[in-house]
């Protein structure tokens, strides 16, 4: 009964979509893989910055959509994949350049090819290695699956020299390895960075991470600021607004063609989060130079 | 037989208290079993409640750790939340370090009802298990630190529920365990009982008298054993009881002849008592000891002392004798008289006594002593009234000689005065002038007459004569005394007759005399004057006379002065003849008079005085029990005028003064007298006169002659064979019957010695004149 709903969606669109492009097709076609906070929040974001005219598609409101015929109908000049699921449904698209929004699988384990474009979820690792220096940390525990995270623990590696900053890094190839990764990070990290991996940080893990920090006394840096509530200690979080308006300048530099197809810049606009409370119960005082 | 009592007899029975028995041992045991599982339930639930709470306490900690570590206010408040649901905890609390709440969540359902208990534990950053490096070095966690705490509270009384549950089912379960012990229970003994119940019903026919009866005897059992004794039981007393029935007929013979013998005693005893109660004498014995046993009716009534009153003879000598003084005398001669019936060998002791009863009144008493038989008879005797009576007596018999005397000097002197003044009349007569010695002879006539009155007294009190009664008022009686001797004596009198007074039959002139004695007594007592109250009253059959009277009725006269009263002492001395306390102003006959003649109506007379307060006297007089006649006494006879008369007259008189007195005047008024001594001579001279043809026109009969007839014998010889004779009687016994009665005895009239002035020549005058000439 919810495929055959979802099948009848899908001639609603392609209706929806003909009789729209009927009379003029959209510059952007935007793919969408839900209807997140987050995705609605960088589309905004595009939209804004975007002076062509979009047309969305919002993936998990079909139970499948053909993105290559979808842009061969509709020939738009141009395809943001907002989500990791877009992204994916958006590789085979090679008439008109791609450009990725919010998808971690972008620019996070390795560098994608083809016409795929996109912005970065993080910042550069320098923002985090950063901020690890200025909590002190010398030696700062990092627990990554290569597979999702190898190609921007390479680049902090890179970076960490300089800023005198030893990672300790453990690779977990599946989640019920972090826990066994954590207890050797015991007593050998100052600090433990928490990446956007999905393997190392899951539901079942996420208390793991915080109960290191909780009995080893040292502060989780983690990439947003829904982990504080949980124990983390300082969030660097992207504006999501920004990404979508970073997102639209690729796109307009792709379309003019001032850009190169496979262009990735990292997150330009971070704000870095505290909770006062673990930083007390940490001894740091995290509202004086973290900020 | 009624439910109750069926139930009555079920409660009784062994069956029921056997059984009873058997169910509070089972309800014993049910109640320790129930309260045993009961606390022990209460213990465990206590203990699961609290492991419950602190295990709730370490999940909430170990769940807080994280959210403490970093703050999280709402993850906190979800799982306070999520321990309350638990509904044994009441409050869940999670607090910071520094105590601050960070998290509070109650139980929604549950209001504190108290005995609240709570437990605490910190929440730290490591876990409570230390590592074992740490348990064997002894220190802590390396980086360990404290996040906060946790408060469990929960409430024992939440318990209570369960804890009812828990009561609820051991009761349910005692009480089916109850019911399950009696209903197995009940078959069982009452099966067991069966066999007692056949001994017992055996035993109950052996003890109605069944001794044939015997019980089934099953060998081994004690039942049987039990049986097997009362069998032989009942064979043993089959025999006793042949043997009781013969000693019980023979008992029975014992008893009833003892039973008749003690009945005899008692009437016996019954009788003792009745006589010793009829005794005129006081009974009472003691034993050795002085306690007294008995004391009959007479002792009690007689002298006032119950029985219960006198414990000891002691309390009857400190009654009876008050004074110490007397009471030792009477000891001392009660001594005496053991001691001397002692030596003379005689049982019985004997001595005298004044008693002094319970009213105060003291008795003359001799005691008699008894001893017999470990108990002392005293017998007392009552000699105060034979005492008095044979005062009375002696005074009677004093009184009779002294009156015998007194009425022959009386007399005499009577006589010599009826000579003295009929010659000083007859002087006078013959002095026609006013003279000197004409002053004397009446002053001389004035002495004689009071001494004449003297003598009359005196012979009224000495013999006085049997009174002339006669039907009449004593109201009148009254007032005339007191018109007659109250006259400027400045005294009142108040005299109270009650209406239907009754009469009495009595002498008008003795009766008069009493008052007149008794009045002037009065006014003598009341020299600076006074009131003399008379009252008078009936005394019927229905009250009892007073002393010395016979039964039957009375009308009494209490005459009371407001005089200087009468010392006790000289109550009684009051009426003997000669006893006065006006010496010069009374004879001392007045009141022995009063009594004389009170006494010879059947009367009494008594007195009441106090000194000070003046005397009352208080007659009984036998009444009529009738109203009294209302008409007054004929008026007195006119007297006829002295005149010359002529006829023979016939003088009897034993007296030779008054024989010559009597010549002497009569024939000075005209008439021949003879005169004679003695009374046959007078009857043999008016016989021979009247048979000569010459009779005597009257006849002048003295009343008393000594050693011979009088005038009324003479008076019937003559009237005898000359019924018109015309007789006279002459005495100095004014009250004599024949004087005043004197018709009745033939007399034409009376003529009382000694004649004042004429009065014999006037009453011959009168009759011979063909009137009746009155009596004086």
């Amino acid at each position: 009964m919810a495929v055959l709903m979802r099948a009848l969606r899908l001639i609603f669109a392609v209706a929806f979509l003909a009789c729209a492009t009927g009379a003029t097709a959209a510059d952007v076609l935007i793919v969408q893989s839900g209807r997140s906070t987050a995705y609605e929040e960088s589309v905004r974001g595009f939209r804004s910055a975007h002076k062509g005219t979009v047309q969305t598609v919002v993936l998990s409101d079909y139970a499948e959509v053909d993105v290559v015929r979808l842009v061969k109908e509709e020939q738009p000049r141009l395809v943001l994949a907002v989500g990791d699921a877009a992204l994916a449904a958006s590789r085979k698209v090679s008439q008109v350049p791609v450009v990725g929004l919010l998808a971690p699988s972008l620019n996070l384990a390795k560098r994608p090819v083809g016409s795929v474009s996109g912005v970065g979820v993080l910042p550069p690792p320098e923002r985090y290695l950063e901020l690890c220096r200025t909590l002190g940390a010398k030696r700062v525990g990092v627990i990554h699956d290569p597979d999702r995270t190898g190609l921007y623990l390479k680049r902090a590696r890179q970076a960490a020299n300089r800023f005198g900053i030893e990672l300790v890094v453990r690779e977990v190839r599946a989640p019920r390895e972090t826990l066994a990764r954590l207890e050797q990070l015991k007593g050998a990290v100052d600090a433990l960075w928490m990446l956007p991996d999905a393997t190392a940080v899951t539901a079942e893990t996420l208390e793991g991470w915080f109960l290191f920090s909780l009995q080893q006394k040292v502060p989780v840096v983690t990439f947003s600021e829904q982990y504080l509530a949980k124990g983390a200690a300082v969030s660097l979080d992207v504006d999501r607004a920004d990404l979508g308006r970073q997102a639209a300048e690729l796109a307009d530099s792709l379309l003019n063609g001032a850009a190169s197809r496979s262009t990735w810049p990292d997150a330009r606009k971070v704000t870095v989060h505290t909770n006062e409370t673990v930083g007390k119960n940490l001894g740091l005082d995290l509202s004086a130079g973290v900020k | 037989m009624t439910l109750r009592d069926r139930f009555e007899v079920i409660r009784k029975s062994f069956l029921f208290r056997i059984f009873s028995i058997f169910i509070q041992v089972a309800t014993v045991v049910a109640l320790l079993v129930g309260s045993l599982y009961i606390l022990t339930e209460i213990r465990k639930d206590r203990r699961t409640s609290e492991t419950l709470s602190r295990l709730t306490a370490v999940g909430l900690a170990k769940s807080a750790r994280l959210p403490l570590f970093s703050g999280d206010a709402e993850e906190l408040s979800k799982l306070a939340q999520f321990a309350v649901v638990n509904p044994a905890i009441h409050r869940a609390m999670v607090l910071d370090r520094s105590g601050r709440v960070l998290a509070d969540a109650r139980h929604s359902k549950i209001s504190p009802q108290g005995n609240i208990q709570a437990i605490s534990i910190e929440v730290r950053s490591s876990p409570s298990g230390s590592s074992p490096d740490d348990v064997l070095t002894g220190e802590t966690a390396r980086g360990d630190l404290p996040l906060g705490s946790v408060r469990i509270e929960y409430e024992t009384i939440r318990l209570s529920g369960h804890i009812r549950g828990t009561i609820l089912l051991a009761v349910a379960f005692g009480l089916l365990f109850l019911l399950l012990v009696s209903a197995a229970g009940y078959p069982v003994l009452r099966r067991e009982m069966r066999s007692f119940d056949e001994l017992l019903r055996g035993l109950g026919e052996i003890r109605d008298g069944d001794y044939d009866r015997r019980l089934p005897a099953d060998s081994g059992s004690e039942l049987g054993i039990a049986a097997t004794n009362v069998n032989g039981l009942a064979a043993a007393l089959k025999q006793r009881d042949g043997e009781n029935r013969e000693l019980q007929r023979s008992l029975e013979c014992e008893i009833q002849a003892h039973t008749h013998s003690e009945a005899e005693a008692r009437e016996s005893e019954r009788t003792l008592r009745d006589l010793m109660d009829a005794m005129p004498a006081g009974v009472a014995w003691t034993d050795l000891d002085g306690n007294i046993r008995f004391m009959n009716r007479y002792m009690i009534d007689c002298f006032g002392y119950g029985y219960g009153e006198l414990r000891t003879i002691e309390d009857w000598f400190f009654w009876a004798h008050p004074d110490p003084d007397y009471r030792r005398s009477v000891l001392e001669a009660r001594n005496a008289a053991a001691e001397a019936a002692s030596k003379q060998g005689a049982d019985v002791s004997s001595y005298e006594g004044r008693v002094t009863c319970r009213d105060g009144s003291v008795r003359h008493v001799i005691f008699n002593n008894q001893i017999r038989k470990e108990r002392i008879v005293i017998t007392l005797i009552d000699i105060t009234d034979r005492e008095a009576m044979q005062e009375r007596f002696i005074r009677a018999q004093k009184m009779e000689t002294l009156g015998i005397l007194a009425g022959g000097i009386a007399h005499n002197f009577n006589n010599a005065l009826t000579s003295v003044l009929g010659y000083i009349g007859f002087a006078r007569m013959k002095l026609n002038d006013p003279d000197k010695a004409m002053q004397l002879l009446k002053k001389a006539e004035i002495a004689s007459s009071a001494a004449a009155g003297i003598a009359g007294q005196l012979l009224t009190f000495a013999r006085g004569g049997d009174p002339v009664k006669a039907p009449l008022s004593i109201a009148k009686v009254i007032r005339d005394a007191v018109s007659l001797s109250l006259g400027g004596a400045g005294v009142d009198a108040s005299i109270e007759i009650p209406p239907g007074l009754h009469g009495v039959e009595a002498d008008e002139g003795q009766l008069g005399q009493v008052f007149n004695n008794l009045i002037i007594n009065a006014v003598q007592a009341m020299p600076d004057g006074g009131t003399i109250a008379i009252r008078c009253a009936n005394v019927g059959t229905e009250k009892p006379p007073p002393q010395g009277l016979l039964p039957g009725d009375y009308v009494r006269i209490a005459l009371s002065d407001r005089g200087c009263g009468i010392p006790e002492e000289m109550l009684e001395k009051v009426f003997e003849p000669y006893f006065t306390t006006r010496a010069g102003i009374g004879s001392g006959l007045g009141l022995a008079s009063v009594r004389s003649i009170v006494e010879k109506h059947g009367g009494t007379v008594t007195l009441h005085s106090e000194v000070g307060k003046g005397a009352t006297f208080t007659l009984h007089i036998p009444s009529t029990g009738t109203l009294a006649p209302g008409e007054d006494p004929p008026a007195p006879e006119n007297l006829a005028p002295t005149a010359m008369a002529g006829g023979s007259i016939l003088f009897l008189d034993d007296e030779a003064l008054i024989r010559n007195l009597a010549r002497e005047t009569l024939e000075d008024s005209g008439y021949r007298v003879t005169t004679c001594t003695h009374g046959e001579d007078a009857i043999a001279l008016y016989r021979e006169a009247k048979d000569q043809g010459t009779p005597f026109s009257a006849a002048v009969l003295d009343l008393t002659i000594p050693n011979g007839l009088g005038g009324r014998e003479v008076a019937g010889r003559i009237l005898a064979f000359d019924p018109d004779a015309v007789l006279v009687v002459s005495s100095g016994y004014s009250n004599n019957p024949v004087m005043s009665d004197h018709r009745r005895f033939g007399f034409r009239a009376a003529v009382s010695k000694p004649y004042k002035d004429d009065a014999l020549t006037r009453t011959l005058a009168g009759l011979l004149a063909g009137s009746t000439a009155p009596h004086h």
